[in-house]
């Protein structure tokens, strides 16, 4: 029950807390009062004739043991029942506090005011409560509870109205809230505690009645934690005229969505809801380009909810807006749920496998904020790097540099809030040159999760001649031969062949034909799952999204539905272990757990996305590899692929290519490509290069869903040989 | 492009005269400018594996501000409509319109138009309820169960506002919804499959 965090559990805990030591503190306030009691005369009532009657009726000494417990079980219930809601639903757990709590004072003013004596104290019927304690001392647990119930009657001159009947039905109105099926449980209990209080002449029927009645009518919960009007539209995230200076933001957007999360949540649950969450997303994303001599810059600025409910836990439903206002999030809520109610009409049971409840802050590390470095000094940078290309024979030059920061506010109706604030960093370039063989091109990206670091280690000014002489001799060089050859790809083209052929044949929701209409299918059925040979046994890929692997576009804390960021095997040695998986597909490949894929283009839907699909290293030295090579090729940086819709056949291309020769590098060729069956593919490497020119690559640009979304991922590789491949020249 | 004006539509074009009025504020210097403001919603709900996975509901609101001198030109967007967001576009398009190159062929914005009236909008598209759409879903799938296939697809409404304004007397806009429906039917787990929208 503490796996979500134990300040939160007392905090949360707090009101109940507090329920029962008032209900200690007041003990013997009514007795204590100079108003003169209502004192029930016997016999001058139906209802005393009907206490009288079930006393005569069912009297039994098993019984009254029976009874003893079920009204002993008045506050292990709550405590019971609050705890349960704590862990399932806080929404519902606040509402249930609130409620008891209320109900408690309204009761109290009655007591004082106009103190009532049970049926027993003036004879009306007899205590069997007292009769039952003396009798089961020898059961520790009846004696425990009658102990209780004693407790409890300790204030003669609180009867009207019923505590014990306002307690229990609240605790079976929330139960049966949270789940159905608890009605099998719930309602017996109900019954059997409120037939005990008549049997054991603790309260008359009007004081059953009045208790009940008054919960009904009371419905505190809704007053109690209503929608907070005095919200306003907050205006949120001022820039700054002379600078980017955003230190503000990240409460901004955090309090914001802590308010709106609320007045979210709680209209999903006024509107049952089975569970509910939130996300406020502020996306800031700045391209610098410089394009021949042509500067240009985009800047965009996002800010939005979205918003999805299960209803009836068989259908889903989804909302989002960019009107972050109160009226519209608690409207945004109902279009969700309407939707929601839809899908449930031809709704299958959904499951929703557990997660435990985070209450977190993440911010990525950086060393320094692209955003805020002007928009001057990254022109300077791109025009220095392609002023360098500018030679005879080149025909496009062009530097881009990616600034984002996505700031998101989660909550969900469990109970968990989390905020992360994620910078992400890029940069490109790139230069055509024309010669007798056409259009050669070369290129080189980065993007990571980081800061404008990337920019001091990428040195695009220092790499441009290189990149330049490279496309200049592409247009002399001589093509790639087709045929079979050994072929060792460069990393970058590792990290491509990863995403391309393991990461999405490895989505879920793919896998389940939920995308059939649209990206496709999968080649990596469930029946495989353990037991297909996916690669050599030098091939293995983790699905990774913790800091610990990298810094990559596939990196954060929790995912978009508040699972915390995990590492897990999709391919391990070779054999095929592993999905990227949602908290409503886990279950169907037998997991318990999702790790944690759900991912969002700003506050989008979330579908299931890679995080860092990595190959991880081997042991072999990059020298070493290519001098273990007698006759091969060299590929080096992706130019183009295509590849069928359930991921098995491909072909990529590559920007350069060398011939291997006697484990030297030879003379370079342009347009290499090959082609290939994953599985084969992948069982063909024989090398993995290590650690030392592992690197994570970042991939911005990968599409998916309808409405399209794009997202960014990471991919870890190495250089690696595979043997006898098929190979070709592109034209 | 219309001109006509329905009640709804007033509400963008009210939008777009206040956000116009701003980014004329802010824009020092420019000769010429125009404020594009569009609003999309839409409603799908994708289906795969015989089940109704994804019912979603989206709306967003995007300002395209122009800005042009002689014959050169800079464009910048935002989704923030906040007057301090607007200010940062547009003094991020002068910032572009100083150091643009001259485009030999620019035209000039247009002036004052007058459009035929396109009547794109149809009401009972945008009123359909979820659950009745939802029952359009189903039945391909029960379809599909019928005939042991796995239908997958999606069933999506839209609705599309464009208001624009320019300097030069330009005032128009445009509002129109669409739906379209994709099913596919997979047999033998997607070895033969049959599509169609």
């Amino acid at each position: 029950l503490l796996l979500g965090s134990s300040a939160q559990f007392v905090k949360e805990l707090t009101p109940f807390i507090v329920l029962l030591m008032s209900y200690e503190a007041l003990q013997g306030v009514a007795g204590s009062l100079t108003l003169a009691p209502v004192i029930h005369q016997a016999g001058s009532g139906t209802s005393y004739g009907i206490i009288e009657a079930v006393q005569s009726a069912f009297l039994s000494p098993d019984l009254t043991d029976v009874m003893s417990l079920f009204y002993g079980l008045h506050f292990p219930l709550v405590i019971g029942s609050a705890i349960l809601l704590w862990y399932s639903n806080r929404v519902l757990y606040q509402r249930y506090l609130y409620s008891l709590v209320a109900c408690s004072y309204v009761s109290l003013v009655f007591y004082t005011l106009a103190p009532s004596a049970p049926p027993w104290y003036n004879g009306v019927a007899s205590n069997l409560l007292a009769t039952t304690s003396g009798k089961i001392g020898s059961s520790s647990l009846f004696s425990e509870l009658a102990r209780i119930g004693s407790l409890i009657e300790s204030d003669k001159l609180v009867a009207f109205p019923s505590l014990h009947a306002a307690y229990v039905v609240l605790f079976s109105y929330f139960t049966i809230k949270l789940k159905r099926t608890y009605a099998l449980v719930s309602i017996p209990i109900m019954v059997g505690v409120l037939f005990s209080t008549i049997y054991l002449g603790q309260h008359y029927i009007t004081d059953l009645v009045a208790g009940v009645v008054g919960v009904s009518d009371l419905r505190a919960h809704r007053y109690a934690v209503g929608p907070r009007e005095r919200l306003r539209q907050v205006k949120l995230l001022e820039s700054s005229k002379t600078n980017r200076a955003r230190i503000g933001a990240v409460n901004s957007t955090k309090s914001l969505g802590e308010e709106l999360s609320r007045v979210c949540l709680e209209t999903a649950a006024q509107e049952n809801a089975t569970y509910a969450d939130f996300r406020l997303v502020n996306t800031v994303s700045e391209v610098v380009s410089v394009i021949n001599e042509n500067p240009a810059s985009e800047e965009l600025n996002d800010l939005g909810a979205g918003i999805r409910v299960l209803y009836k836990e068989s259908g889903w439903g989804f909302a989002d807006t960019d009107e972050v206002n109160l009226e519209n999030i608690r409207e945004t809520t109902r279009k969700a749920l309407a939707l929601a109610r839809g899908s449930a009409k031809i709704g299958s049971k959904a499951s929703f496998v557990k997660e435990p409840v985070h209450v977190d802050d993440w911010v990525s590390p950086k060393k320094k904020d692209p955003l805020a470095v002007s928009t001057g000094t990254k022109y300077s940078l791109l025009h220095d790097a392609t002023g360098r290309m500018k030679e005879e024979g080149i025909v496009a030059r062009r530097g881009q540099i990616f600034s984002t920061r996505i700031e998101k506010y989660f909550a969900n109706s469990e109970g968990s809030k989390i905020f992360q604030d994620l910078t992400q960093t890029g940069a490109s370039l790139i230069v055509a040159a024309k010669g007798p063989s056409g259009i050669q091109r070369r290129s080189i990206q980065q993007y990571v999760l980081g800061g404008y670091e990337l920019l001091d280690e990428l040195d695009l000014p220092g790499q441009a001649p290189t990149l330049t002489k490279e496309a200049l001799a592409l247009t002399q060089a001589e093509g790639c031969p087709t045929g079979k050859s050994d072929v060792i790809l460069s990393a970058d083209q590792v990290g491509l062949q990863v995403h391309e052929s393991c990461g999405h044949p490895i989505e879920l929701d793919r896998v389940l034909g939920y995308e059939a209409n649209f990206a496709g299918r999968s080649f990596l059925t469930p029946d495989q799952l353990g037991k297909l040979q996916y690669g050599s046994e030098h091939v293995s890929i983790v699905m990774d999204a913790t800091l610990a692997h990298g810094h990559g576009l596939g990196t954060f804390a929790y995912d978009d539905e508040g699972v915390q960021a995990q590492r897990k095997y999709a391919v391990k040695n070779g054999k095929f272990v592993g999905y990227l998986m949602s908290r409503g597909t886990a279950s169907q490949v037998g997991e318990t757990r999702s790790n944690g894929c759900m991912r969002a283009d700003t506050y989008k839907l979330p579908i299931i996305r890679m995080t860092n699909v990595s190959l991880e290293p081997g042991d072999w030295d990059y020298d070493e590899l290519i001098e273990d090579t007698p006759d091969g090729i060299l590929m080096d940086t992706n130019y183009g692929w295509s590849i069928d819709q359930k991921r098995y056949n491909f072909q990529f291309n590559c920007e350069k290519g060398y011939r291997i020769k006697n484990g030297s590098l030879g003379e370079m060729i342009r347009g290499p490509g090959y082609s290939g069956i994953t599985p084969e593919f992948w069982n063909a490497c024989d090398a993995v290069s290590n650690q030392k020119s592992w690197v994570l690559w970042g991939t911005p640009n990968c599409g998916k869903g309808q409405p399209q979304q794009v997202m960014g991922t990471g991919h870890g590789a190495a250089p690696s040989r595979f043997r006898n491949i098929r190979i070709f020249g592109a034209s | 492009m219309s001109q006509s004006s329905t009640q709804k539509q007033t509400s963008l074009a009210q939008q777009g005269h206040r956000v116009f009025d701003m980014v004329r504020k802010f824009a020092k210097g420019a000769q010429e400018i125009e404020a594009t403001l569009t609003s999309t919603t839409g409603e799908f709900l994708r289906f795969g594996n015989n089940e109704l996975g994804q019912s979603q509901f989206t709306k967003s609101r995007t300002l395209s501000i122009r800005l042009a001198s002689g014959k050169k030109q800079a464009r910048t967007t935002t989704g923030r409509l906040d007057e301090s967001f607007i200010q940062k576009a547009v003094e991020k398009a002068v910032d572009q319109l100083k150091t643009a190159p001259e485009d030999p062929d620019y035209l000039p914005m247009l002036g004052r138009q007058k459009y035929p009236t396109v009547n794109r909008y149809h009401e009972r598209t945008v009123e359909e309820s979820a659950e009745t759409k939802a029952g359009h879903v189903g039945h391909a799938i029960d379809l599909a169960r019928k005939n042991k296939l796995l239908a997958s697809g999606i069933l999506g409404t839209s609705v599309d506002e464009v208001f624009m304004l320019n300097t030069a007397g330009l005032e128009a806009d445009y509002k129109g919804t669409g739906g379209y429906f994709s099913l596919t039917m997979d047999a033998d787990n997607g070895n033969q499959t049959g599509a169609g929208s």
